[in-house]
């Protein structure tokens, strides 16, 4: 589990990696649940899959929100927004509107001055939440149907 | 009691889709005016590219149109397997089907054979979400049914 929560943090903190999409918890996930069956020789139940799953990409998905605030926190620096707003601006500007271009900078020059306000937090953990769960369930129903080794659980045992 | 785990499932399966279905209206719901929150809430698994979104009002909706068709095909699925039994052979050649269709899009808009199809991540975004909610739903059945009566204990003096 903690290899699996792992590779999520450290995919989490190589910037550019959100174009991915949840495609690292997944696969985190999936990754912890290899290694378990591996391990211990065995095939997880559905049901299994999925805790094993959500707990890892919640470890992974919290430790790196947890971070995240940490730098901002402490040196006043966002983790990839540089990145995120770099890509932004250059995606918009194929729509040919300097306007909502402007409109754009503006917006992220007040975030910028804003700093992190509560609201921003507690966004940020419920959509670090809500999402890691829905990951690792994902993760972790798939893993559990692929890889399998050794006799299976029984269900709810 | 094959048919109280099935009306589980059902109930499961219509919990979810609830769930699926106010999650996608919410990314709908962030291309509304003061709706930049709930793009925070979906940009941790999400690249929310806006050439990549559906538009909303003139604005891109809070999540890509793959992720988007994952979750709406997430939502269908489960009350669709709840009713309709699959076998697990089956499923998995269902899986393997979608997660190849989603594999060969990439590959081949990568390759510039197509640009910004919408349509071809729709469908196999959809596909992919659809074969995944079997193994959710088994999972979640699993983990949520308790057939077996709780023992309470009578110490006797």
């Amino acid at each position: 589990m903690m290899i699996g929560a792992g590779f999520i943090f450290a995919i989490s903190l190589i910037p550019f990696s959100f174009v991915l999409c949840c495609l690292p918890q997944i696969a985190g996930a999936m990754l912890a649940i290899h290694l378990f069956t591996k391990w211990y020789r065995l095939t997880l139940t559905y049901g299994e899959g999925i805790k094993l799953g959500i707990l890892t990409a919640l470890l992974g998905g919290l430790a790196a929100w947890v971070v995240g605030v940490a730098v901002m926190l402490l040196f006043g620096y966002q983790l990839h927004v540089k990145e995120v707003q770099e890509m932004m601006l250059k995606l918009f500007s194929h729509f040919n509107n300097p306007a909502m271009i402007d409109k754009m900078k503006e917006a992220f020059e007040a975030q910028k001055a804003q700093g992190l306000t509560l609201s921003q937090l507690l966004i940020g953990l419920v959509s670090t939440v809500v999402t890691s769960a829905i990951c690792g369930l994902l993760g972790g129903a798939l893993g559990a149907a692929l890889f399998k080794r050794g006799p299976a659980k029984e269900a709810g045992s | 009691m094959e048919k109280v785990l099935t009306a589980h499932a059902s109930r499961i399966a219509w919990l979810i889709f609830g769930f699926f279905i106010i999650w996608s209206g919410l990314a709908v719901a962030a291309a509304l005016p003061g709706g930049s929150w709930l793009h925070r809430l979906f940009s941790p698994t999400c690249h929310q590219a806006p050439e990549r979104c559906y538009e909303f009002m003139g604005h891109p909706i809070g999540l890509c149109v793959r992720c988007l068709f994952i979750y709406l095909g997430l939502a269908l699925g489960h009350p669709v397997f709840a009713r309709w039994q699959l076998s697990e052979k089956n499923s998995l050649r269902l899986l393997g089907t979608a997660g190849f269709l989603v594999v060969a899009d990439v590959l081949l808009e990568s390759m510039g054979l197509y640009d910004n199809c919408k349509s071809t991540r729709a469908v196999t975004g959809g596909l992919f979400g659809f074969a995944c909610a079997w193994f959710t739903l088994r999972g979640l059945s699993e983990l949520s049914f308790n057939p077996e009566p709780k023992i309470t204990r009578h110490e006797s003096t």
